[in-house]
């Protein structure tokens, strides 16, 4: 068994989620704590049990009303007094938040602490929503031109098209991919596949990028509960899942600031840092759930966490190697293209689903056991970056 | 031919910025200098943003570029109109003049669609 270099060994004994999609009549805070206390009940646990929380959220003061996340959380559940802290970074707020936790055990301030990401979009207009996630870039250099997330990784597409040849089909077969998942997912925004032509006929969002490129603006929540090692075998045997290593990087706000646009370096210095905490290597992961924000990002994705070479991600996709062909799984929860990214919420169900996996309880997508895997979550355009190794006891 | 563009440039790691002269938004260094280019470059990517934000919303669709200066140096802007294709990337952009809230506008060449 692989366990990280330092400090205690520490594993989850929990995980929820919710249903990804429009919540209409359930707020922000309702929806966290719904997650919160499923994941209790499957650890076993009171809510009296934990020692400290980590909220993991984006953009909620813009986009739901609440900002306080952290306190307003604990108050319902009834744990009132407990650190309670909210983790910003952008899309990867819920990756973060997981890490907080892990850290809080791992180095002995807690015995059991619970990370749980969420994010309400619904309730705004889409310009609203658009214009609130734009304030994960570079306001003054970049956003102030009128660029979106969309339109930043529509030219990290279009430059890594003319680099590698990849091609329009390749990164549509991300989607086909994903939505294929996504329909074996119950808790999944979109269960329905699509065919390749769907995915080039749909309306253009940012070119080359098409509606179909993109993930759906999702409410959703989803929980971590972590343990030390030892303690996790005495509450849920061998439910428990290790904590293999860690790996979290900063990078550049601005894309003009990074040195290679096809090729973001945080996310890469996120996985070896992962790789060296574990012990482990890309070769050893048999499933891996990594940040889709757009289907362009899957085939980045692949190539920083070095499953496979640069520049070939694309074509790995469309040859079927990222859905157990030859290579591990990749997003088996149908990744953000179909599951939704509710933002803050995001990182945090990464983790939900690969524990999930490993326990054997996501049989109708595992395609056969994984006893190794990983999540990994990204924020802005390569700004932030988590890797969480997870292995089977 | 592109007016001048005028800015400040990080002694410490060769940012250039146009909006503020302070401390180094890549590296924190306060040391900087002037700025002054012909704003000669070339495209290294661009997309057309057709879902804006909502400040934004009336202008859509629009072309922004990541343009790359004769000296290296990377800078962000709205492209005056749609690069021809995938013929885009590479081809020579030259710096026109700073928006509203200081943002860049470049044209490109003459061969493509104008938006505007």
């Amino acid at each position: 068994m692989s366990r990280a270099k330092e400090g205690r060994a520490v594993a989850i004994i929990g995980v929820a989620d919710t249903q990804f999609g429009k919540q209409n009549g359930i707020g922000i805070g309702p929806l966290a704590v719904s997650a919160a206390r499923d994941a209790l009940v499957d650890a076993n646990l009171e809510a009296k049990a934990l020692e400290a929380i980590y909220v993991g959220n984006f953009c909620g003061e813009v986009l739901s009303g609440d900002a306080l996340l952290g306190s307003l959380i604990a108050n319902r559940l009834g744990i009132t007094g407990v650190p309670a802290t909210r983790m910003e970074g952008a899309c990867a707020s819920g990756g973060l938040s997981v890490q907080a936790a892990i850290q809080a055990v791992r180095y002995g301030m807690v015995d059991t602490a619970m990370a749980i990401g969420v994010e309400k979009m619904t309730s705004q207009t889409t310009a609203v929503t658009t214009q609130a996630l734009a304030s994960a870039g570079d306001q003054a250099r970049e956003m102030s031109a009128g660029a979106t997330f969309p339109s930043l990784f529509g030219m990290i597409a279009r430059a890594h098209m003319d680099r590698y040849g990849t091609t329009r089909d390749q990164i549509s077969s991300v989607s086909v991919k994903n939505r294929k998942y996504g329909a074996l997912n119950p808790r999944a925004h979109f269960q329905a596949e699509i065919e390749l032509n769907q995915v080039i006929e749909s309306r253009p969002i940012a070119d080359p990028l098409r509606l179909l490129d993109c993930p759906p603006i999702s409410d959703g929540a989803a929980a971590v509960i972590v343990t030390t090692l030892e303690r996790a075998l005495d509450l849920v045997s061998d439910r428990a899942v290790n904590v293999a290593g860690i790996g979290q990087a900063s990078g550049p706000v601005a894309l003009s600031d990074a040195k290679d646009i096809t090729q973001l370096e945080a996310p890469r210095a996120a996985a070896q840092r992962a790789y060296s905490d574990a012990g482990l290597r890309a070769s050893d992961m048999q499933a891996v759930e990594v940040h889709d924000c757009f289907s362009i990002s899957e085939i980045l994705a692949i190539e920083a966490l070095g499953i496979v070479p640069l520049g070939e991600g694309g074509a790995a996709t469309q040859s079927g190697f990222t859905a157990g062909q030859g290579g591990p799984l990749v997003n088996s929860s149908g990744g953000l293209l179909s599951k939704g990214h509710p933002i803050g919420a995001t990182g945090t169900s990464q983790v939900v689903e690969m524990v999930r996996h490993l326990r054997g309880e996501a049989q109708y997508r595992t395609f056969g056991g994984s006893t190794v895997g990983l999540a990994y979550n990204m924020g802005g355009a390569g700004a932030v970056a988590t890797v969480t190794i997870l292995e089977r006891n | 031919m592109s007016d001048n563009l005028n800015g400040w440039k990080c002694t410490a790691c060769g940012l250039v910025s146009f909006n503020e002269d302070g401390d180094c938004s890549r590296c924190g260094s306060d040391e900087t200098e002037r700025f002054v280019d012909n704003g000669e470059g070339e495209l290294v990517s661009w997309s057309i943003v057709r879902v804006a934000p909502e400040r934004f919303a009336d202008k859509a669709p629009y072309a922004i570029g990541l343009v790359q200066l004769a000296n290296g140096e990377r800078l962000l802007g709205r492209l005056q109109s749609i690069p021809d294709g995938d013929e885009g990337i590479g081809s020579s952009v030259s710096f026109l003049r700073f928006e509203e809230g200081g943002s860049l506008l470049f044209s490109n060449t003459s061969k493509d669609i104008r938006l505007d």
